[in-house]
């Protein structure tokens, strides 16, 4: 008598919750379908500072971006409110430099006071928010475009150096300002102070220094930009009282990990799928192998269950960025340049078990000899691992890697859709978050529709198997 | 080889991103705690079986960085981009600084806590006692307790279970149908320390809906699985516990033929029977316990599946209206078994379930029998703070007939931890999903 098999069933299996796979799961459950993500844990978020970047220039005309409205509608409804679509969002980065997004989070989309603003507005050569303060010309004169507000306790986040380089930027006036937060903030880690500002009683304590501290300069400001700590929760309450308190437009500024915004994201959307109760997730779980036969995947396994789908999304992360098992002498030589595209580079997380669909050997002697899964393709001429991705179609499916046979002539998994970076990126091509969000809406609604879980065929729940 | 899914130790994988810090419950409440990315892979070769060479980290070093709070949730675990067990590093870390000096009542005390066995048998064997001294007066019985809580470390403003009057390996062997059930795929039941000494209900629900799917359930001899021992740092009661359990209950399967299902309400028990004890009893035996090992819910939801949809197909009108809300206990998540309660009472129709909203989807602070203790019961409230100020603004709203909602929603949450500390800092009723299930199918009948 063997162990009754620990095994699951979905209309699809997403495997990663990262971006792409959040997404590819949200689009799939929208979709009517029953979901399941396995996932070792929630890929990169925790390092996401939140914006989207990575859109080509002229990739898709205003109003028509599918994927990304469809991103910006579910983040609404996980109450989670982001900002963009068209056109790009100026903003600054981490450190402070200008950067294009397609969206960011509502609570960092700032107008950022801009020189051809002050070519626009007149002759004088100075720029509008010096210009039309509160008509003093003295005060005019020190009046700040921005004010960076930094927590003398939140060490990662240097405020002045920040400033510096957002006023060099944008050739206006940017100063620093520092608060601290007192014995509250402890270490100072960036979650414990998001934690701090979830509690009313605290933050209003909080609002009444920082609106005497900031005040004067901040009402003469065009903004004022916070570290991204203001909550895990309470962010948008938050925001709103500091904007009335200070009488400025307030908003976040991305930042280095630990990141606050990253960890809402997955917390918004983690409680959002889960909520809605056609999303079951697996984390934790590293999907350890794999069994194609006849062109389709027919499971994927992570060591304890196997999870069964009528179509699968492969959002695992970057080749070389631990989504899918590289074999290190192997990544040396293929990025060397020499033997690039060779389709045995990949092995490990993803390889499957050689053989037909053949009597189930869980806990058996010896494991079966894994083989690579798929081809690897570059978008780049250069070593650069960025580049690298499992080789698709047109419609991201990958194709299976043949050993010793380096070109795009064979098939693709019929019922696989590679989302994500694990896609690899390139000049000309969708790159970071904009590409996760893409391509995850692409195989979130080819995998569902594989399924036959389209709208019209959405039933009423789980099926409670025969 | 196959670590069973589970993240392994290689602290050198570590590239310091902060991930696990960001979903620390206790590292967002406790300005003083280093949180697990310093307390884990960084420092994890400064302990005992670290880097040769490397000085070595002193308890009074653990303590300093606030060691002993970690509250062996394992979400760290879960937000590891390399995917290591974040958690099983802090846990030396705990350890150590359980080495502690301490005076020997507190150290008698401690150990009482961790040894949920010994505790247990004490709390039913004073049953007797405090029937008693209710039965005096509710004064005195009140004042008696706390005086004996306040001893023993604990929190005297918790609330204590009620004795229990009957034991559920007695009621199960007692209402069973040998004749019927001689067919039927027989389910070791691992019921758990809450189920056996304080709360048999859930027991007894659990026995009664797999008896509904066609099975034939056993409860086997058992003690506690370790896990609030191994929790606190007390390695040797935890080696000591998985060794009989896995002795207990490899003879209990075998007897019925080898490799029978165990099945346990309680996912902290589940974790410890699927991860733990392999670890602390290795061998060929303690892998294939970790193997048939099932959470209550996975089990509902797979296996027995299209029995359980069989058996709910007339259920009354009365329960649809219904208002729950579900906690996923962190055990559950790190279980990586998705939430299979949630999901089984929605597709089957049963209640009406209300959204908690993400502020209300974490940790609730309790860590097992930690938020019992006198120091350990207000660090609970804080560390769980906006879980605990959802379910209490969900007790607030109005009740009774006129209300538009009707009746008090009931909170469901698999841990028994949870539960207690739901129900203490928000008054609401609480249950083990499995009892919500149990009601509607003994009605369906």
């Amino acid at each position: 008598m063997t162990a009754t098999p620990r095994e699951r069933d979905y209309d699809v299996v997403v495997v990663g919750a990262g971006l792409a796979g959040l997404v590819a799961a949200a689009r799939a459950a929208s979709e009517g379908a029953r979901v399941g993500v396995v996932a070792l844990a929630s890929g990169n978020l925790g390092l996401w500072s939140g914006l989207v970047g990575g859109r080509p220039a002229g990739r898709r005309p205003a109003g028509t971006d599918r994927a990304l409205e469809f991103f910006l509608d579910y983040a609404l409804k996980a109450g989670l409110p982001y900002v963009g679509g068209s056109p790009d969002l100026r903003l600054f980065s981490p450190a402070g430099h200008v950067v294009q997004a397609v969206a960011a989070p509502a609570t960092m989309a700032a107008t950022l006071p801009a020189r051809a603003a002050r070519r626009r507005t007149g002759g004088d050569g100075r720029p509008p928010f010096e210009t039309s303060g509160a008509g003093a010309s003295g005060a005019a004169a020190t009046a700040p475009a921005a004010v960076v507000v930094g927590f003398t306790e939140l060490g990662d986040y240097p405020a002045p150096f920040i400033a510096e380089t957002a006023g060099q930027e944008i050739g206006l006036r940017v100063i620093p300002r520092s608060l601290s937060l007192g014995p509250a903030a402890g270490r100072g880690q960036a979650p414990h102070l998001a934690r701090l500002f979830d509690d009313p009683a605290w933050f209003a304590s909080f609002l009444e220094s920082a609106s005497r501290f900031v005040g004067a300069e901040a009402r003469s400001a065009a903004v004022v930009l916070f570290p991204p700590v203001l909550g895990f929760e309470r962010f948008a309450e938050n925001l709103k009282a500091l904007r009335d308190a200070l009488g400025a437009p307030v908003y976040e500024l991305p930042a280095v990990p630990p990141s606050v915004p990253g960890q809402r994201f997955w917390r918004f959307w983690r409680h959002r799928l889960e909520a809605d109760g056609r999303v079951q997730l697996h984390v934790g779980r590293r999907v350890t192998a794999t069994r194609v036969a006849g062109g389709r995947c027919l499971w994927v396994e992570d060591g304890v269950a196997r999870y069964r789908a009528a179509a699968y999304v492969l959002a695992t992360g970057g080749v070389a960025g631990g989504g899918l098992e590289v074999d290190p002498g192997t990544f040396f030589r293929l990025s060397g340049g020499p033997g690039e595209g060779q389709p045995g580079a990949l092995s490990g997380s993803l390889s499957a078990e050689s053989g037909d669909e053949a009597p189930e050997s869980r806990g058996g002697p010896a494991p079966a000899p894994r083989e690579p899964l798929f081809g690897l393709a570059t978008h780049g001429k250069g070593t650069d691992w960025l580049t690298w991705g499992v080789r698709v179609d047109g419609e991201g499916r990958p194709r299976p890697a043949r050993p010793g046979d380096g070109r795009a002539g064979s098939r693709a998994l019929a019922n696989v859709f590679a989302a994500g970076w694990v896609l690899g990126c390139g000049r000309g091509r969708p790159t970071g978050a904009y590409l996760s969000i893409e391509s995850g809406h692409l195989a979130g609604t080819l995998a569902a529709g594989l399924a036959g879980s389209g709208p019209g065929a959405a039933g009423g729940g789980a099926r409670p198997d025969e | 080889m196959s670590n069973r899914g589970f993240a392994p130790l290689l602290p050198d994988a570590c590239v310091g991103c902060s991930a696990c810090v960001t979903a620390c419950p206790v590292a967002a409440a406790d300005g003083t705690f280093a949180g697990p990315k310093v307390l884990g892979p960084a420092l994890s070769r400064r302990l005992p079986g670290g880097w040769p060479g490397e000085p070595g980290l002193t308890p009074e070093d653990a303590e300093a960085l606030g060691a002993s709070r970690c509250l062996q949730c394992h979400q760290c675990d879960l937000a590891c981009p390399s995917g290591l067990s974040v958690s099983d590093q802090v846990r030396r870390a705990k350890e150590l600084a359980g080495a502690l000096p301490r005076g020997a009542w507190d150290r008698f005390t401690g150990r009482l806590l961790a040894d949920q066995e010994r505790f247990g048998r004490l709390i039913a064997a004073t049953a007797g006692a405090r029937r008693l001294a209710r039965w005096l007066g509710a004064g005195l019985g009140h004042r008696a307790e706390s005086a004996a809580l306040k001893a023993l470390g604990l929190s005297a403003s918790r609330s204590v279970p009620a004795p229990v009057r009957w034991n559920l390996a007695g009621w199960v062997a007692a209402t069973r149908d040998p004749v019927a059930e001689r067919r039927r795929p027989p389910v070791l039941l691992y019921a758990g320390c809450h189920a056996r000494f304080y709360d048999p209900a859930v027991g007894r629900a659990a026995v009664s809906v797999l008896r509904r799917a066609g099975y034939r359930v056993i409860v086997p001899a058992q003690v506690c699985c370790g896990a609030p021992a191994r929790s606190q740092g007390v390695e040797d009661l935890a080696a000591r516990a998985a060794a009989a359990n896995v002795r207990l209950l490899s003879h209990a399967s075998e007897r019925l033929g080898g490799d029978v299902p165990i099945v346990s309400p309680c996912p902290s028990c589940t974790l410890a029977l699927r991860r733990a004890i392999p670890e602390l009893a290795p061998g060929r035996t303690a892998e294939s316990l970790a193997e048939s090992t099932w959470d209550l819910g996975e089990f509902l939801t797979s296996p027995a599946r299209p029995a359980v949809a069989a058996a709910a197909r007339r259920l009354p009108a009365e329960l649809a209206r219904e208002r729950w809300v579900y906690h996923a206990p962190c055990h559950l998540r790190a279980l990586g078994v998705g939430r299979p309660f949630p999901e089984l009472l929605q597709t089957l129709g049963l209640g009406q379930p209300l959204d908690p909203g993400p502020r209300g989807d974490g940790c609730c602070g309790m860590g097992g029998p930690t938020g019992l203790t006198r120091d350990g019961h207000p660090r609970s409230l804080a560390d769980g703070a906006p879980v605990l100020e959802v379910y209490r603004s969900l007790a607030a709203e109005p009740t009774g007939e006129t209300s538009e909602h009707g009746r008090r929603p009931v909170a469901l949450s698999d841990c028994p931890a949870c539960r207690w500390q739901i129900a203490d800092a928000s008054g609401l009723p609480t249950a083990h999903p499995v009892e919500f299930l149990a009601k509607a199918l003994e009605r369906a009948d």
